[in-house]
């Protein structure tokens, strides 16, 4: 028996010796292919190289919201605020039960009007529309049964005037210049149908008129350990696979989409939780199917500033929702899987959120079980698991670091020094225990599965203060 | 043990990369201070230099040699940039002179520029832009060298290019660098094209007429946006647009720019071709359908408004919008259109309410902005 074990064992090693050796080089790539492409935009940006004039392309901004209202004006007045011309502001009030469109109605002055809507993709039906055109650009809020942020978002689409919708959430501000930043990829080439912006956590970051007034890292350990995490995926994942087309996520914070593509594509998916990788995952199926040449990418400099829960039960319950629409994303489009016809994009990007996103909790788990085994039989070498389980928190916590710094100091942003040792001592800590916590959260996600469908998250909101 | 030795070496790139990152920031201070003691240096030479135009003489061959020397290195380029920028306001006149003088040492460093990297070489046409250092000299070699940056496949440098070409004020210049562009099959967004034409500052007139004389001579592509910059620059081409129009081989974008055209400038002999093209359910496709309903805001006649209300009823959706839209425009009242409110097709109904709601609404919103004013 002890002989089986030992084989079972030497296999299991094995295994992860070809996960580890897979994840570290996946990671390392990433750090270095973002770091140096932020040296690069910034190098870009001294050089002038950026384009100069105003060149506006309209955009319809749509804002999904159900019972924001504590947030939901403020996010208007900030949108109103931004450096653009030529843009309209949707907000889809999905039948939210507190007083969200009576707050804008309120504080814009909002008339209502019988908007002929041509429904191009499916949602629930319309209550009301109300519209201004008192202010720099058209505000529309449209009133809908409840039907889930992806039925909201259908709606804001076919209530739409202009060729490019933005998609965006009702908590988070848009920097000054991020419209201008996020089309930027369209000027440049001919045949891009989304563009990701960079999600950036404002807990305790002062921002003015859309501008940051004072960078500083959350109080609280929560957020501020999102903040690592977000600029490693960030810096991490999303440019490396910028760099082949094979970006499989555009944040639903902030993301830029061609409207008629979408339409075609068949819009939102409203039975999926996760329906901004659902999206994204169905375009790029779409567009591979039907020979279409395509681009999706990441505007590394359209910054959209975004309030992270502050509580660990806030967390779980985000991580849990992601992790399901991972699950919901990768299932519906399970043809890319092993298909030569989609190239990079089966072979890199979903190999790698099949086995280092939805099933890395699971595998964690496993090894976590076989280590117990091994030391049951007395086969596991106890000194060379702690020098290994160092090894790996230091590994993380440099490329966090890596990320953090690199992002600090190509963004302008003046971090003091306590920040900055914060974030050297914190990124241990996210490294060795929050991210257990959270495997084991989305370990444990398909739990109560179905009564989560269509659900809004439920997050507890704070004002924001823009000055 | 090779899985340990793997996270070493990785380990050590890691920590080889932070060095890194502290490297380039403490680099980048030292280069800001080196910047600014440069830039001091170039001060004093500059300043020099200026008084000695400002009394009636000439830049010294010696600081030509100097200048030529240190604006090889880009760093320097961006120090000399930072010093005549502050100095610019002040004493527009005498820079402008001291770089027009300057002329050979910046065309001999072009070459030197258009050999960097792509990053660099986009700073060189952004210099010359922002100097005008070939404003009135179409014929000088830096205007060649912009030609060539307009085949390099980054945007940034085509555009920066472009945008130097411009600043030459001659027709001549910018239609031989357009047909470049044209020529060179890499993508140049035509909004970008479109928006820097109408930045031209020398004789617009004389670039419409080599524009439409040249016509033939583009791509259907850059036709389109060629016509696009025609219509926010004159309404002195509606017999070309007439042209364009009437004739049924021409690409289907160009047509529907030349209904746009001639729904900006309307031109009597275009308005029968346009009312046909908005009749919905004609020959022409939905689109031209579209496009003309919108353009018959522009062709106020009793035929077109009978067109329009008909239009109320198309099974296209953007037919109807436009139609509505147009019908608001031409100032026709509710009780003519009582029958199409009151119908029973809900769509054509729902439309032209919205559009006089929105139109009442905008009439109040100006009476009450006046009445705020006053």
């Amino acid at each position: 028996m002890i002989d089986g074990i030992d084989l079972f064992l030497k296999i299991v090693g094995v295994f992860f010796i070809i996960y580890l050796i897979g994840y570290s080089t996946f990671l390392f790539l990433s750090v270095v292919v973002g770091s140096s492409e932020l040296y690069k935009i910034h190098r870009q940006k001294t050089l002038q190289n950026f384009l100069p004039n105003d060149y506006f392309i309209p955009i319809s901004i749509i804002v999904p919201a159900y019972n924001e209202e504590v947030t939901v004006v403020e996010t208007v007045k900030s949108l109103l605020g931004l450096e653009y011309k030529l843009y309209e502001i949707i907000v889809v009030d999905d039948g939210s039960k507190d007083n969200t469109t009576l707050e804008l109605i309120n504080a814009f002055s909002m008339y209502p009007v019988q908007k002929p809507i041509r429904m191009q993709v499916d949602c629930k039906p319309i209550e009301y529309v109300y519209e201004t055109n008192d202010y720099k650009v058209p505000i529309t809020v449209i009133r809908k049964e409840n039907g889930g942020k992806a039925d909201a978002l259908n709606m804001g689409i076919n209530a739409s005037s202009y060729p490019y919708f933005i998609c965006m959430d009702a908590d988070s501000v848009l920097q000054y210049d991020s419209l201008r930043n996020i089309v930027e990829p369209i000027l440049t080439r001919d045949n891009v149908v989304a563009v990701g912006g960079l999600i950036r956590i404002s807990n305790d970051v002062e921002l003015e008129r859309g501008r940051v007034k004072r960078y500083r890292l959350p109080k609280k350990l929560i957020p501020c350990m999102q903040v690592l995490e977000y600029d490693r995926s960030f810096l991490a994942s999303r440019i490396l696979f910028d760099k082949f087309n094979g970006s499989l996520i555009i944040s639903g914070a902030f993301g830029l989409f061609r409207k008629d593509v979408v339409i075609d594509s068949g819009g939102y998916d409203r039975e999926t939780m996760g329906e901004d990788m659902e999206l994204v995952v169905k375009l790029h199926e779409y567009c591979t199917v039907n020979n279409i040449d395509y681009n999706i990418c990441y505007a590394t400099d359209a910054i959209c500033w975004t309030q992270a829960p502050e509580t660990l039960k806030d967390l779980k319950k985000q991580r849990k929702r992601w992790h399901l629409g991972l699950f919901q994303s990768m299932y519906k489009h399970r043809q890319i899987l092993f298909n030569p016809k989609f190239g990079a994009v089966s072979f890199i990007s979903y190999m790698y959120f099949l086995v280092y996103e939805l099933l890395s909790p699971y595998i964690e788990i496993f090894g976590v079980l076989t280590m117990i085994l091994a030391a049951m039989f007395n086969l596991i070498n106890i000194p060379f698991m702690i020098m290994f389980f160092m090894i790996y928190a230091v590994f993380g916590s440099i490329l966090s670091l890596t990320a953090f710094f690199s992002r600090m100091y190509t963004s302008d942003l003046e971090l003091s020094v306590g920040d900055g040792l914060k974030a050297c001592l914190l990124c241990i800590f996210e490294i060795t225990i929050l991210r257990f916590i959270l495997a084991w959260v989305r370990g444990t996600a398909f739990r109560g599965y179905s009564d989560k469908k269509l659900h809004w998250e439920k997050v507890e909101r704070k004002k924001i203060n823009f000055k | 043990m090779n899985i340990e030795r793997m996270l070493y070496v990785y380990l050590f790139i890691c920590l080889g990369m932070i060095f890194f990152d502290v490297a380039m920031a403490v680099s980048f201070r030292r280069r800001e201070k080196r910047t600014v003691k440069v830039s001091s240096e170039f001060r004093d030479k500059v300043s020099r230099e200026l008084e000695n135009i400002e009394k009636g003489g000439k830049v010294d061959e010696a600081h030509k040699q100097f200048m030529e020397k240190k604006l090889k290195k880009i760093n320097n380029m961006i120090a000399f940039d930072g010093m005549l920028e502050e100095i610019f306001d002040e004493k527009e006149e005498l820079v402008k002179e001291y770089l027009s003088q300057l002329e050979s040492v910046f065309a001999d460093l072009t070459s030197y520029y258009c050999k960097r990297n792509q990053l660099e070489s986009a700073y060189y046409p952004y210099i010359i832009k922002k100097y005008r250092l070939i404003e009135g000299n179409p014929n000088s070699s830096i205007v060649e060298a912009m030609y060539r940056m307009l085949n390099i496949d980054y945007l940034y440098g085509r555009e920066n290019a472009m945008q130097a070409i411009y600043t030459t004020g001659d027709s001549h210049c910018v239609v031989k660098a357009v047909k470049i562009l044209d020529r060179s099959n890499i993508f140049f967004n035509s909004k970008l094209l479109t928006d820097g034409l109408l930045n031209f500052t020398g004789d617009r007139a004389e670039l419409d007429r080599q524009f439409t004389h040249d016509f033939e001579n583009f791509s259907p592509e850059m036709q389109v946006t060629l016509l696009n910059f025609l219509r926010f620059s004159s309404g002195d081409h509606q017999e070309f647009a007439c042209s364009l129009l009437s004739d049924e081989h021409r690409d289907n974008e160009l047509r529907y720019s030349a209904i746009r055209y001639l729904a900006k400038y309307p031109y009597e002999k275009a308005g029968e071709l346009i009312s046909k093209m908005a009749v919905s359910g004609s020959d022409a496709s939905w689109q031209y359908a579209a496009i003309a309903s919108t353009a018959l805001a522009s062709y106020p006649s009793a035929e077109n408004i009978e067109i329009l209300k008909n239009n109320l009823y198309s099974s296209n959706w953007y037919v109807r919008f436009n139609s509505a839209d147009s019908l608001e425009k031409l100032g026709i009242t509710y009780l003519e259109l009582v029958e199409v409110i009151d119908g029973e097709d809900r769509y054509a109904s729902e439309i032209l309410r919205y559009r006089m709601k929105a139109d009442k609404m905008k009439t109040d919103n100006m009476r009450k902005k006046e009445t705020q004013g006053a």
